[in-house]
């Protein structure tokens, strides 16, 4: 008894464990970033649990990739909103 | 021969301290390359995603591997009683986790063991049998099951402490 | 003969006359009436063996009727049993106890049943049933009829007389003095010390009060032992039958729903009920109303009704459900998983669907839940262990998993607990067209919350190790739809333009720019019901909410972590230290009267709050009452291999010769020095000074910030401040500014 069956976030922690030497060995502003790559995948456990897929990690993968391009679709349309800014600035001085 | 060793005549218990059950489990996966396999699982013991990173997610050899779990004494002995005369390799996992259940009076849990014993005999003559056990705690009664296995089994292999997962590197 | 109507009390086998049943009779008198009532239990296997049993059964000193005969197993269909009629059902417990210690291999069926549930699936009586009898001059019963029914919603309260009695104080603390008798008619303190008379004053008292109900503190594990043993083999004046034996059940912990249970020693009483307060779930929360609802819908006797898990609850229930259709009652369930390969079994071994929330504060949110969802889920889907896995043509796949259900003929467990959902939903509408103050408000209450017991865990006991009807395919079936009711509630909402700020296994929490009225919120509910199938409700809508990050990383949330205030006021909180068992008292009401403040969008005053709180702990202004942390024991004194408090707190009590099992609670006051707590219960006083006033300092802080947190930036008492900070998040184009969390700089210290 007391054996059950891993959770999703009990598969991320051997996942991440799995890793450890790999992450020991970067340089430490690398592993703040490495660490922040797996607080992406926390985010999306219901999905990863309820994909329920064999090789979890590629599911972890993906929501790692996925907050990214949210990050990169969010600070594209900031990069945007300040050109179109700076645009109507330097309208206004002509 | 392979990684169980399983063997058409004559079967193997597994005596493996809890941190090493995963090594069963690749074994299996590795059985699997091969042929199918039974899986008997008595203690909540099969992750699939050990196994199927084992097996490098090949579902063809996945699909060779057919699981089935028991939550109580009584379903372990009955699954096992099922398999008696199956054509297909037999792995049992963590066999004595539901023995242990003391709302079960152990009269009756005697009787059950003795069915499953019975049950490894036959299955004996079929295309081999594997089963894994973690050592039980010191009691009277959890060491007469084990002696029960002990003298039934055509081999022991005990693991008295976890063997290193991987092998560390030397420096030079 | 003479015809009687009244209530039924109690009911029980008796050695000479079948079955003893108490009627409460509308005039006033309680009536002991008898009837004969032969029981039948059944055996399977091999025929040689069910032979050996036949003439085994024959040579016992019993009245036994043996037959051949075929009955319907769930699983299997109709089979061939043994079957073995007694005419003494108070006969069969000792019988079948030697019977399957001799036949180990037979399987045996309806052998180890509560009369009680035998005589509810043939008569459909229930305690406290209306019933009219005809009784001959022997008082034996010759006709029965039940009068109303179990699923009526305010039936006719009997005139119960009441009897408590209570010792004063608790007794693992301090050995207590008195005991108190209270009735109608008032309050007496009796000595409990050195007092040869108090048996013959308690039985006098006994006897012209003449109870039906003995309320007690603590008579299961206190003070019956007590009184067995000052009587020293003499009877005790408590039961009503003087024929009746005192039934006691030993105390024992098991393991069970993933924790250590403890269920205390029990005291059953005959022709009299007897209810211990400390050893009865319901009873500090919905008294005596829950205790009868749980034992109508059951059919287990009251005594029993009140000590029981939910499970065994529902459990009775499917067992006269079998009986009545002449299904037999296994004594566990008997189908083994079927064969399935790695990725089916992950596919089918998952929960519910569990969402990290948006962490931070959000306000006007919809908290939207089906109910009872599980059970709900059985009925409407006819999910049932002989449903599941069927290979019929009318059978319906289950969403994404290879499993198909058969809906034509409703299954055992849909059909036990169909009537079940339905009160619970008609009470729960009327709840809302009643007044707080509505006589009928409490009642309904209580009956909603018994329902609700049982209800929750009718799905764990589908897949549950001990159930009778169990099959793990059924369990996994149930969260599979699950997950998919779930996930259509969640198109739904972002259809209509909601967006999901939180997902836990039943409810949903959604946010939209100008909806805060329950109507808005209405076509929401309809086409969530339309897309699903099965009712959901509002279960309000949040001023405001804010949802908790992990302590550990203020970037992950936490599911089912959060607090708010609905437009009603009223405040809901989830796993925060107020709702922890383990949280002291001090911290508790310290937390609590901060989210009033919060309540009242005063976040300084909430703040001041803990600061008062905090000088009063460290001026030592706190009764040491308030800061006792209760922990539950999980395991036995010599399995503690870390120095714990918990460990400390049992080593004192153990010295001082008061031991505690897994599964009960210890009471401890955190002290400073090496040990680090103080068992609450030890026979000397305590020195005040002991208390790590540090310790709890830090408990109450952290409290306080919980709470705070998603408010602003408090800082730690001398510390860093902490970096956590969080605004108020409006729904998007929100026309009003946020009053909240702009930033609110709270200076704690």
């Amino acid at each position: 008894m007391g054996n059950v069956t891993p959770t999703i976030t009990d598969l991320l922690h051997r996942e991440q464990e799995n890793l450890a030497r790999f992450r020991r060995a970067l340089r430490r502003e690398d592993q703040v970033v490495f660490d922040s790559m797996f607080t992406a995948a926390y985010k999306h456990r219901a999905a990863a649990a309820h994909a329920g897929h064999l090789l979890p990690f590629e599911t972890f993968l993906l929501s790692m990739q996925l907050e990214n391009h949210k990050e990169t679709l969010r600070l594209r349309e900031e990069v945007e909103s300040l050109r179109r800014r700076l645009e109507r600035l330097e309208g206004g001085d002509a | 021969m392979n990684d169980l060793d399983l063997r058409p005549h004559g079967w193997t218990l597994w005596i493996l301290p809890r941190p090493m059950r995963h090594r069963l489990l690749i074994a299996a996966a590795q059985v699997a390359h091969e042929q199918p396999l039974s899986v008997l699982d008595c203690g909540r013991q099969f992750d699939a995603t050990v196994v199927a990173r084992a097996a490098r997610g090949r579902l063809e050899v996945l699909e060779r591997l057919q699981v089935q779990r028991a939550f109580t004494c009584f379903e372990a002995a009955r699954l096992i009683e099922l398999h008696a005369s199956s054509p297909l390799p037999v792995l049992v996992l963590d066999l004595l986790a539901t023995f242990q259940d003391e709302n079960v009076p152990f009269e009756q849990r005697r009787h059950l063991l003795a069915g499953t014993v019975q049950a490894f005999q036959a299955l004996n003559r079929g295309a081999g049998l594997a089963v894994s056990i973690h050592p039980p705690p010191d009691t009277p009664e959890a060491r007469w099951m084990l002696d029960q296995l002990r003298a039934a089994a055509s081999q022991v292999l005990a693991y008295e402490t976890p063997a290193p997962t991987a092998s560390q590197p030397g420096l030079f | 003969m003479r015809e009687i109507t009244g209530w039924l009390l109690d009911l029980y086998a008796h050695p000479e006359r079948g079955l003893a049943l108490w009627i409460l009779c509308d005039d006033g008198q309680r009536r002991c009436v008898y009837r004969p009532f032969p029981v039948t239990f059944y055996a399977a296997g091999p025929s040689a063996r069910l032979r050996a049993l036949w003439v085994y059964l024959q040579s016992q000193p019993l009245r036994i009727h043996l037959a051949r005969s075929e009955r319907r197993d769930l699983f299997r269909g109709e089979t061939v049993v043994l079957s073995a009629q007694l005419d003494d059902p108070a006969a069969l417990p000792r019988l079948y106890r030697q019977v399957s210690q001799a036949f180990p291999d037979l399987t045996f069926y309806d052998a180890d049943l509560h009369v009680a549930l035998r005589h509810a699936a043939r008569y459909g009586t229930y305690p406290m049933a209306r019933m009219g009898l005809s009784v001959d001059d022997q008082d034996q019963v010759q006709e029965l009829a039940v009068l109303d029914s179990r699923w009526k919603l305010d039936p006719e309260p009997p005139p119960l007389r009441l009897l408590t009695l209570e010792p004063e104080g608790d007794p693992f603390h301090a050995a207590p003095r008195r005991l108190l008798v209270s009735s109608k008619r008032g309050t007496s303190a009796l000595a409990l010390e050195d007092n040869p008379s108090l048996l013959a004053v308690l039985g006098l008292m006994i006897k012209e009060h003449d109870p039906d109900l003995l309320v007690t503190s603590r008579g299961d594990t206190w003070l019956f032992p007590k009184l067995l043993q000052m009587a020293e083999g003499r009877a005790l004046p408590l039961n009503r039958d003087p024929d009746g034996p005192i039934r006691q059940k030993e105390e024992r912990s098991y393991f069970a729903y993933n924790q250590v249970i403890y269920r205390g020693r029990q005291f059953h009483l005959a022709g009299r009920l007897h209810i211990d307060a400390e050893n009865t779930v319901m009873y500090h929360d919905y008294g005596l109303y829950g205790v009868m609802e749980m034992a109508r819908v059951t059919s287990l006797p009251i005594q029993t009704a009140a000590r029981v898990s939910p499970g065994t609850g529902i459990s009775a229930m499917q067992i006269v459900t079998a009986l009545k259709q002449g299904t037999l009652v296994p004594l566990r369930k008997e189908q083994v998983e079927r064969p399935k390969n790695p990725a089916e079994l992950l596919q089918m071994d998952m929960g519910g669907m569990v969402y990290d929330p948006i962490v931070g504060l959000h306000r006007d949110v919809a908290e939207i839940d089906f109910i009872s969802m599980y059970p709900s889920i059985m009925v409407h889907f006819n999910v049932s262990p002989e449903t599941v896995g069927t290979r019929r043509p009318t059978a319906e796949a289950v969403p994404e998993l290879d499993m198909i259900v058969d809906r034509t003929n409703p299954g055992l467990i849909p059909q036990t607990l169909g009537p079940l959902l339905e009160k619970r939903i008609r009470l729960k509408h009327s709840l809302l067209g009643l007044s707080k103050w509505d006589c009928r408000t409490q009642g309904y209450q209580a009956q909603a919350a018994a329902h609700k017991w049982l209800l929750v865990t009718c799905f764990g006991y589908l897949g549950y190790r001990t159930a009778r009807f169990g099959r793990i395919e059924a369990h996994e079936a149930v969260t599979a739809y699950g997950r998919e009711i779930l996930l259509r509630a969640k198109e739904a909402a972002e259809d209509r333009g909601y967006r999901v700020l939180h997902l836990y296994v039943d409810g949903l929490w959604v946010q939209q720019a100008g909806h805060s009225t329950p109507e808005q919120f209405q076509p929401l509910l309809d086409d969530i019901t339309t897309r699903t199938g099965l009712p959901i409700a509002l279960d309000g809508v949040f001023r405001w909410v804010a949802f908790l990050p992990s302590r550990m990383d203020a970037r992950i949330a936490v599911p089912n972590r959060y607090f708010g205030v609905f437009q009603s006021g009223e405040i809901k909180t989830r796993g925060i230290e107020t709702r922890r068992h383990d949280t002291p008292v001090f911290v508790t009401d310290t937390q609590k009267e901060m989210l009033e403040c919060l309540a009242r969008e005063q976040v300084n005053e909430a703040g001041a709050v803990l600061r008062r709180r905090l000088a009063e702990l460290r001026s030592g202004r706190v009764p040491p009452e308030q800061l006792i942390v209760r922990m539950t024991v999980s395991r036995r004194l010599e399995e503690f291999r870390a120095p714990t408090p918990t460990a400390a707190a049992l080593r004192q009590l153990e010295a001082a010769g008061k031991s505690l099992r897994p599964g009960q609670h210890v009471k401890l006051i955190y002290t400073r020095g090496k040990v680090r707590a103080r068992a609450w219960d030890l026979p000397e006083e305590m020195d005040p000074r002991e208390v790590d006033v540090e310790r709890y300092a830090r408990l109450l802080v952290r409290a306080g910030e919980t709470v705070l947190g998603p408010f602003g930036t408090p800082s730690a008492p001398g510390g860093a401040p902490t970096t956590r900070s969080a605004r108020v998040q409006c729904p998007p184009n929100a026309g009003s500014a946020p009053t909240l969390g702009e930033e609110v700089q709270l200076r704690l210290w």
